[in-house]
């Protein structure tokens, strides 16, 4: 298996066979689980739907008589609230096709089409396929850092790096928009790969998505509340930043954590079942906490379970875990879990780290017309003090 | 509601999801629904001794439909929704849908209908559908053949092919298993009755091998079979005896026939090893049943699926890449990103398949 010699390495090699072995176990896993689905899981998914449903509905209610600030602060909570469960909980692992196994088309992965700023077909290419396939490979996997963040020392630096701790501010507020124009890739501008035609053309469905969900919160529901349009705008408002930057910081929880490691390109040559695993134990991340925490994530506290069982019910992944710790261990292999606060800090100390050219082979000049801001100045000064230490 | 439908169709279709709006609705009425057909059971009662009769009072949502066709039920049995077609016999303007469902050992649909739902249940419906049919003009003379509980349909057919022509020439040849197993014997038996130019034949297991199908057997009733249009509906068997006979007497032109399930998909077919790769699910694995969707499920893995024969669409997915053969039409599919129904596919080459 090769990975990344920066990485630190907390796990052992494992021979083809301890692979093979370790493979068959966590297939035998998936097995019993999907066996044992059945009129538990069903209500349990029909229970979180209707959550989503009466909470958005009373939270949106609430918002009604938002000049109220009590009113006004526990509509938009509900709201949010809502949009969280429903991306995450209900959207995300419904459009995995984890609930296909019950013949009920309004709970059908290749159908579903969830309620945020992307479209469904989007998603389910950028992430379902590319992200879930490709998971922390470099040049394929475009979740590592979206195109726009820098996080990992293989990736190339460049000048606009530097606003790294920037862009991922940016993203994690307007997450819901800029998640809707992930698979335009627009920085592929910059490298001439597409045409600003291209773009435009495969513009036109998203822009269709967008201003729906647009229209919804700012425009139909302000209006349907006459007097009370400005406390729902900046209540709806509240509640898209809500979910924005919680499901945000949960999916960079997952990827982006310290001893996360990533792969490169052959690594896919010959791949087998056993290496596709480990691969997934080893670019994901989970989240330690309890009931709340799981469902508030939609499960994906327990990334790992997800990466290596994308189409089991989420609900399902806190049992599983057990096992699937309990197999790492036996091969040697490391699971990378923690607090939140924890994990989130690595996160954020990789954000301000790589936005400097660490990692970087060769020392890139910079160009001198960047070099006049006195704040990036001072950054490549420090860079350079420390190549030359 | 019905007027209001046209508007609630456009909202449904532009602003607002449908379950969403079915999720409102089911609070006043559950029988309130935008698009899907919905029934409430008004009646349940015993015909033979395994089969049960229901009628279902439909909401506007349940399309009209002509005798010899069925209508499918989904119910979610321990989590999973099953579909299973049933052969309409109540009259098409009666406004009511009536089936007569006999218990199956194995049968999922068949067992809950007969053990769980009472009087004032709620289901929802399939599509009505079938092309088991009397043609627009009525053949001079018809036979009716029909298996145990494969009556369903010739009964239909009978009832409206007499009240077409009260003088009609037409048999009926019914196999069953005993006495008590003749669902609908009554009622034939009173038809028989008014209608001179009707013959009815039963024809009893109980009573030995004079109680099977043969051409002997056959003859021994309905000498003139060959020169008759023929509607055929009952267990593999039977149909399988019949074709036969129809053939060797180059008549089969004028066999009409309904078949239920899978099994009339012939199963011989050679046993490939080729590879079905799940992309969504990061699966590999062999053909190693007759249809990509029993390799599937043989391998664990649970996709979505409704009648299995090819008819409902619910298994259907994208087919990324690789060659199926369609086990129905026999048709050869070789284009990337198709909608192939997993059911009655089989592969021809590795294939590569969005679940």
């Amino acid at each position: 298996m090769n990975t990344n010699s920066t990485i630190s390495r907390k796990s052992r090699e494992m021979s083809v066979s301890e692979l093979e072995a370790f493979g068959t176990e966590l297939d035998e896993l998936r097995k019993s689980t999907m066996a044992s689905l059945g009129k538990k899981d069903a209500d349990y998914i029909y229970g979180v739907r209707d959550f989503v449903r009466y909470s958005e509905i009373a939270g949106r209610a609430s918002l009604m008589l938002g000049w109220l600030p009590p009113f006004w602060l526990a509509g938009s909570a509900m709201l949010g609230v809502s949009k969280i469960v429903e991306n995450m909980e209900l959207g995300h692992n419904v459009m995995h096709g984890q609930y296909d196994w019950m013949n009920d088309d309004t709970m059908r992965g290749s159908t579903y089409e969830w309620d945020t700023a992307c479209t469904a077909e989007n998603w389910r290419y950028t992430h379902n396929y590319i992200h879930h396939t490709y998971t922390n490979i470099h040049e394929m996997d475009h979740d590592m850092g979206y195109g726009a963040m820098r996080l990992f020392p293989e990736q190339e630096w460049s000048p606009r790096f530097l606003l790294n701790p920037l862009y991922a501010v940016g993203l994690v507020t307007s997450f819901q928009w800029t998640l809707a124009l992930q698979s335009l890739e627009f920085e592929k501008l910059l490298t001439k790969e597409k045409t600003v035609r291209e773009i435009a053309k495969e513009m036109k469905p998203v822009a269709s998505k967008m201003r729906k969900k647009f229209v919804k919160d700012y425009v139909f529901f302000p209006a349907l509340a006459g007097p009370a349009a400005l406390p729902v705008i900046t209540g709806n408002a509240t509640a898209n930043l809500m979910r924005n930057v919680w499901a945000s910081t949960v999916i960079f929880c997952g990827h982006f954590t310290e001893d996360v490691e990533t792969f490169s390109k052959d690594i896919l040559i010959n791949e087998t079942r056993g290496q596709w695993y480990l691969r997934q134990l080893h670019g994901s991340s989970n989240l330690k906490g309890g009931k709340t925490l799981n469902f508030m994530t939609g499960n994906l506290s327990h990334q790992i379970e997800h990466h290596m069982f994308p189409d089991v019910p989420g609900a399902r992944y806190e049992e599983m875990s057990i096992k699937v710790k309990e197999i790492c261990k036996r091969y040697g292999q490391h699971y990378n879990t923690g607090s939140f606060g924890k994990q989130l800090g690595t996160v954020v100390g990789r954000l301000f780290k790589y936005s400097l050219p660490y990692g970087q082979k060769a020392k890139l000049p910079i160009p001198k017309n960047i070099k006049s801001f006195p704040m990036i100045k001072k950054l490549s000064e420090s860079f350079e003090a420390e190549i030359a230490a | 509601m019905s007027a209001l439908n046209p508007i609630l169709h456009r909202v449904a279709e532009k602003f607002v999801k449908e379950d969403w709006l079915d999720f409102v609705f089911a609070h006043v009425d559950p029988m309130l629904t935008v698009n899907r057909p919905m029934a409430k059971i008004v009646s349940i009662s015993f015909e033979t001794d395994d089969i049960k009769r229901f009628v279902l009072e439909p909401n506007s949502n349940t399309g009209s439909f002509k005798p010899g066709q069925y209508v499918s039920l989904k119910v979610m049995i321990d989590g999973v929704y099953c579909e299973r077609s049933y052969s309409l016999v109540s009259d098409p303007k009666s406004g009511v849908l009536e089936i007569a469902v006999k218990r199956q050992p194995h049968g999922k649909l068949s067992n809950w209908l007969h053990d769980k739902v009472s009087v004032g249940d709620i289901i929802e419906l399939g599509s009505v559908d079938g092309d088991f049919l009397l043609p627009k003009e009525l053949p001079a003379k018809l036979l009716l053949i029909a298996g145990g509980s494969g009556v369903t349909p010739i009964y239909s057919l009978l009832v409206e092919a007499l009240a077409r022509k009260a003088d009609l020439d037409v048999s009926v040849v019914y196999y069953a298993n005993s006495k008590t197993d003749l669902a609908f014997g009554q009622e034939m038996l009173d038809l028989a009755e008014k209608h001179p130019s009707f013959k009815f034949y039963t024809s009893l297991a109980s009573d030995g091998k004079s109680g099977f199908f043969s051409e002997k057997q056959l003859s021994s009733v309905c000498s003139d079979y060959a020169e008759r249009v023929t509607y055929l509906c009952g267990p593999q068997g039977l149909m399988t005896a019949v074709n036969k006979v129809w053939d060797e007497k180059g008549v089969s032109e004028q066999l009409k026939q309904e078949v239920f399930g899978f099994s009339a998909i012939s199963s011989d077919v050679p046993l490939n090893e080729m590879s079905i790769t799940l992309r969504r699910s990061q699966q590999e694995l062999l053909n190693t049943k007759t249809s990509i969707l029993e390799s599937v499920e043989d391998a664990g893995e649970r996709p979505a699926f409704g009648c299995r024969s090819g008819i409902c669409k619910t298994c259907s997915c994208t087919k990324v890449s690789g060659v199926v053969r369609d086990l129905v039409t026999g048709a050869v599919n070789s284009e990337p990103n198709t909608q192939i129904r997993i059911c009655v596919s089989e592969p021809l080459s590795a294939v590569v398949l969005d679940m």
